[in-house]
């Protein structure tokens, strides 16, 4: 698709959204992957209706013959609406649909207003430790922003595509021995850890909530010590509350910062506070089952990379690398199973 | 003998040239205009991929000095886990996967658990030999 083709299609949906008249120019490239591209624009009201604002487009291909391998941007809005809605700090959308003209595959776009401050998660870790409160004020927030989204019924979101998957844990238990089975090389800690988790089941949630999926350091714009919106809402699904509050206190998403259980800025007492503090109830049981099966997951995960890489589909010296961080995900999940065998 | 330096010394060096004169490089013009959103992705971007290279390089220069006594160490525990008198490291750790998945073997999981965690011990003292330590080593069991 050509810049122009682009650009008119924007406008277009910006229009149909009820932002027009206006007129916009794409700023730069800021992610380029294989399906996914995200640009930053300006845009710029027609008329006195203030000034040129920045917003960010991120593009996605969607292939039909694969549907449900990528969930479509017209669910992601609705689901970042409803939060933002519930008083979650996330990002505003502004329009979400498919580009008018696009010739084949069609190109789904979500198009967000651009929130000031800083993700990438050494530097979130530097920026809160800067002023006085530390990262206090961010891990509270980080509760806070939980429970509204835990709060919200997911039988009230309206979906247009397709409805967002259940995560049981006996679900998610046959999801992890599923891509265990698929990596070539024996991966016994892995094996021995889903054992574990299915021999210790945790107890039941309340309800089954909405789940951000994916709610952790990197993901989570941080503007003045503070949480002012969380990104990537592309693997929310239905499930256990304590997931998310598991994910975000991962040892891996601490970035060397591992005395600080919270995603390498705040501690986990705050975070449970606020938690309760603002209606969610903790589970201090799921907690631990989920960090478990999220650790798990995502040395998986690591090993998979790797896997793409020796096979050749991939040729990120990142993936090379991740077949030897396998091993500090095994780490952490002994040590999290070690008060549980005799 | 090959001549010298030799792998260990190489890799160490190609590691420390890397993170000595190429980050620093890259890291000035990352951050050469002040604002992070004009920063030059590029150059920040290279600069990850050096600091990756260079951290594989450690990895392999430990990996030729450790790893030999490591893996021998660890066959000799799923020997002994397993009942077996023979197998290579492979094998072994197929046949503990295997009987894991199935419950064949009616394994201790205390047992288990002790070898899982030295053969994790050892791949950890290459990959990377702090992680044990940043938790204050009172992690593991």
């Amino acid at each position: 698709m050509t810049d122009e083709h682009l650009l008119a299609g924007l406008e277009q949906l910006m229009t149909s959204a009820g932002h027009g008249p206006l007129s916009l120019t794409v700023d730069r490239e800021l992610t380029a992957g294989a399906n996914r591209r995200t640009i930053r624009l300006i845009i710029t009201p027609a008329g006195l209706d203030g000034g040129p604002y920045a917003a960010i487009a991120q593009l996605v291909e969607r292939d039909d013959a694969r549907e449900g391998t990528t969930r479509s941007v017209l669910d992601e809005a609705a689901v970042v609406s409803a939060a933002r809605a519930n008083g979650v700090p996330a990002v505003e959308v502004l329009a979400a649909g498919r580009l008018p003209a696009a010739t084949p595959p069609p190109i789904e776009v979500l198009v967000t207003r651009e929130v000031a401050g800083e993700t990438i998660p050494r530097r979130v870790l530097r920026s809160v430790g800067a002023v006085e409160d530390g990262g206090r004020k961010l891990t509270r927030s980080c509760g806070r922003a939980l429970a509204r989204l835990h709060a919200i019924d997911p039988a009230a979101v309206s979906l247009a595509q397709e409805p967002l998957p259940v995560f049981t844990v006996a679900r998610y238990l046959d999801h992890l021995t599923e891509r265990l089975d698929d990596l070539p090389d024996p991966h016994p800690t892995f094996r021995f850890a889903i054992n574990r988790l299915a021999h210790d089941l945790p107890s039941d949630p309340p309800k089954r909530s909405l789940i951000h999926g994916d709610f952790r350091n990197g993901n989570l714009i941080v503007d003045a010590a503070d949480l002012a919106a969380a990104l990537d809402w592309e693997l929310v699904h239905i499930g256990d509350p304590m997931e998310d509050l598991a994910w975000i206190c991962l040892r891996t998403w601490r970035f060397g910062s591992d005395s600080r259980e919270v995603g390498g800025f705040g501690r986990l007492d705050d975070l449970r506070r606020a938690y309760a503090d603002s209606g969610g109830r903790w589970r201090q049981d799921a907690f631990e089952w989920w960090t478990m099966a999220r650790t798990a997951w995502w040395g998986i995960g690591l090993a998979a990379q790797a896997v793409a890489f020796v096979e050749g589909r991939s040729n990120s010296l990142v993936h090379a690398a991740s077949g030897r961080r396998v091993v500090e995900l095994e780490y952490d999940l002994l040590g999290l199973l070690a008060a549980r065998v005799g | 003998m090959i001549d010298r330096p030799d792998a260990h010394r190489l890799l160490l060096a190609v590691a420390e040239a890397l993170t000595d004169e190429v980050v620093p490089v890259l890291s000035a013009s990352a951050s050469a205009s002040a604002p992070v959103q004009v920063a030059d992705p590029e150059a920040a971007a290279a600069r990850y991929t050096a600091r990756i290279a260079a951290n594989l390089c450690r990895i392999v220069a430990r990996e030729a000095e450790l790893w030999p006594q490591a893996e021998a160490a660890t066959v000799a525990d799923l020997r002994g886990l397993l009942g077996r008198d023979g197998g290579s490291l492979e094998e072994l750790s197929r046949a503990l996967d295997d009987e894991l998945r199935t419950g064949a073997g009616d394994l201790d999981p205390g047992s288990v658990h002790r070898v899982l965690s030295a053969a994790v011990g050892r791949r950890l003292a290459i990959a990377r030999p702090s992680y044990g330590d940043d938790l204050g080593g009172g992690h593991r069991s």
